[in-house]
């Protein structure tokens, strides 16, 4: 799984910081509260907007949502970053569409995902963008539904791939 | 603290040391293993389920040693073409210093060999005269001729599977038939057919054929995360059982050497160590096998100071934790125009050995190989794939997920390291272990010369990668901006003068009359990107034959 690197780390604990200046108690920042009907929302429509379902099932219908839930249940930064990360999608969402961001069609989704990604590289909502596409696929592509239409045919062992030397065949 | 004799102790479980526990007990001496890791089972290898990709070998308590690192040099404005970078991420160290990344390594019971490719290459012959020839690192105080029988040997306890080359003299032919080559490698032949460069089966103590009760290989291509059906040669499942199936090996693990104590008569008169549960234990033996790696043997040493050994046992001429060597590495990736399933096969199944030679670069002393390996890279799973191969998210992702997986080709290069006066290992001045014992420091430096010698390795790869079918790459990894060392060299340098190294021909220490190093600590040079477990394995065995006959004459 991606780290957050020290920079970004610091960048997040700064903007602790900010936030608390500005009247946020510590227990916000450091103790904050679990994700809300509304945070999981708008975390579900992310993260079916990273992978969405086609001819195979997306990230929602192979459990992606509830991995990362589980993830910031337990993990105060994780669930700060998804807070954060969840409140920018939807003040985005409202600033541009005034709508929720789960409320918006595909196209005006991957247009608010393509404003994450090329944020400033410190700021919250590029560093959000970057660790759950990070860890969506880590989720989505440990799935074995998601490996038939790769012609992956995994986990490594106990069967290897004896055909090694061949030309894969969309089973390989 | 009751001492417990042995003919000899060994400490350290890896290459040398497994080798070495063989080579003594099956002739009858009592060897005792100590370990500072834990023993793995293979059972416990986790690439049966369905998150292997994003699992590494098992993380266990004490698995890995803890080192800091000395400032690290500057990088050149100029050489940002010899800088890792990502189609994603763009350049992956954009500081104006190299990075510390890290010395890649294993603390248990087989030691790093858990993890290795199960790459088993000898040494070019004339990599071993790097002084006599050009005047740069140390000869080897053994020529390559007074080493073959012993790589034989070694050969045929680990199983390892070859084809002859035209350099490495060979009094016998290899225990096993050398593996075919993946699909993918195939490609990497066709292309460096293509540039008039040979693509041959890599030397691999990986099993083509059922031996020494242990199965073939089933071409999963993930030996880094611990081979699960035992076929990899690693040191527990070959010369650590090996030398327990004597009835004369014992293997403590968890059990940390804290200090050798020197005695009178140069002579180590026990070591201290502590076990799981930090409680100190004292052993002694006739004979005292330090084999711990390149950068934990030197701290060792230095840390074992008494009044018969002030500066640190072996170090009365300043010589330990010198000429230090790393992992001189590049690896470029990328897509293949057609599907190549190029997850599978043997990590590194082929080589170019062309520029092995270390007169083979125009113009710079040491060699280099090149392999194709995607599982070096780690890009051999789906998740590596999303995240790293495939840019961007959603529909177009999937679909690009659907189009390239499989097509990734990687080549990767090694190449010569040679020692300098900034490269050393020195014990931390403020940093210490749970047991208040100053930690290993690795200062670095990449010198101009192994700067020029990188440059021309990038270069050949991306022509290989070119010609083998690759019009783009998207990610380059390079030692210029990064420590990334798995192989590390040359600490306790083997040699004649006892001025100008450690140990002698036999890894004997010029004074301490039973002390011996058995790692790659005492490589003189670094070889041309040769792994190098192997060439630590036949040392370890001429060692202990050296020891079997001074124990035979009464004179250990």
């Amino acid at each position: 799984m991606v780290q957050l690197s020290r920079r970004e780390l610091l960048r997040l604990t700064l903007g602790a910081g900010l936030l608390a200046a500005s009247g946020y108690f510590l227990k916000d920042i450091f103790h904050p509260a679990q994700l809300t009907r509304s945070e999981e929302k708008t975390l579900a429509a992310f993260l079916d907007t990273l992978i969405p379902a086609d001819d195979v099932p997306g990230a929602v219908q192979f459990g992606v949502p509830e991995k990362i839930q589980e993830k910031a249940k337990r993990d105060n930064q994780y669930r700060r970053l998804v807070k954060q990360g969840c409140s920018w999608l939807d003040s985005r969402a409202g600033r541009l569409y005034a709508a929720s961001f789960d409320s918006l069609g595909e196209k005006d989704r991957d247009d608010i995902l393509t404003i994450a990604a090329e944020a400033d590289p410190g700021s919250v909502q590029r560093i959000f963008f970057r660790q759950i596409r990070s860890d969506s696929f880590h989720h989505y592509y440990s799935h074995p539904g998601s490996w038939p239409q790769l012609g992956y045919n995994g986990p490594p062992q106990p069967k290897g791939f004896p055909d090694y030397d061949t030309t894969p065949s969309r089973n390989s | 603290m009751v001492p417990i004799d042995f003919d000899v102790l060994i400490i350290g479980s890896g290459a040398g040391g497994g080798a070495s526990a063989w080579g003594l007990a099956q002739n009858g001496l009592k060897v005792l293993l100590l370990e500072a890791g834990p023993a793995y089972s293979p059972s416990e290898y986790q690439l049966d389920r369905s998150e292997w990709e994003q699992l590494s070998f098992p993380d266990r308590a004490r698995h890995k040693g803890r080192y800091t690192f000395g400032t690290m040099q500057n990088l050149r404005p100029e050489l940002k073409d010899l800088r890792s970078w990502n189609h994603l991420e763009g350049y992956l160290n954009d500081t104006g210093r190299r990075a510390t990344g890290a010395y890649h390594h294993m603390r248990g019971v087989g030691g790093s060999t858990l993890v290795f490719s199960g790459e088993a290459q000898r040494l070019h012959p004339d990599a071993m005269k790097m002084r006599t020839r050009f005047g740069v690192a140390a000869d080897w105080p053994l020529s390559y001729s007074e080493l073959e029988p012993y790589y034989c040997l070694a050969e045929r306890q680990l199983g390892v599977a070859g084809v002859s080359d035209t350099v490495r003299f060979r009094s016998e032919p290899y225990p096993l038939p050398a593996h075919r080559l993946s699909y993918a490698s195939t490609k990497v032949e066709e292309g460096c057919r293509k540039l008039g460069l040979n693509l041959s089966p890599n030397p691999v103590a990986i099993l083509s054929r059922p031996y020494d009760g242990r199965p073939e290989c089933n071409y999963c291509a993930q030996c880094g995360r611990g081979c699960p059906r035992t076929d990899k040669g690693s040191v527990d499942v070959t010369f650590i059982r090996q030398a327990v199936e004597t009835g004369n090996c014992f293997v403590r693990s968890e059990c940390r050497v804290t200090a050798l104590e020197a005695g009178p008569s140069d002579r180590i008169t026990r070591v201290t160590y502590a076990d799981r549960a930090g409680n100190l234990h004292q052993a002694s033996g006739r004979v005292v096998i330090v084999s711990c790696g390149a950068i934990e043997t030197p701290r060792l040493l230095l840390t074992s100071k008494n009044s018969h050994a002030p500066d640190g046992v072996g170090n009365d001429t300043g010589q330990v934790g010198r000429h230090f060597m790393e992992t001189l590495f590049w690896f470029s990736s990328g897509l293949h125009e057609d599907r190549l399933g190029s997850f599978r096969g043997i990590p590194v199944d082929s080589i170019c050995w062309d520029f092995n030679a270390p007169d083979s670069i125009p113009g710079v002393a040491g060699g280099c190989r090149f392999s194709p390996s995607a599982a070096e890279a780690d890009l051999a799973g789906p998740i590596n794939y999303a995240k790293r191969a495939v840019k961007g998210w959603g529909r177009k992702h999937k679909e690009a997920m659907r189009d390239v997986f499989g097509r990734v080709l990687v080549i990767l290069a090694m190449g010569e390291f040679l020692p300098n006066s900034k490269a050393y290992i020195d014990l931390d001045p403020l940093q210490k272990d749970d047991a208040g014992i100053r930690l290993a420091r690795i200062n670095t430096f990449l010198d101009d010369v192994d700067i020029r010698r990188l440059a021309f390795m990038s270069q050949k790869t991306r022509e290989i990668l070119l010609a083998s079918g690759v019009k783009k790459t998207f990610e380059e990894y390079s030692a210029y901006d990064m420590f990334n060392s798995s192989h590390v060299f040359g600490t306790c340098r083997m040699g004649i003068d006892p001025e100008q190294s450690v140990v002698d021909q036999y890894c004997r220490s010029h004074r301490w009359k039973n002390l011996f190093i058995m790692d790659a600590s005492v490589f003189p040079s670094s070889g041309g990107g040769e792994s190098p477990s192997l060439t630590i394995e036949a040392l370890a065995l001429r060692t202990a034959d050296h020891i079997n006959r001074l124990a035979k004459k009464g004179e250990l």
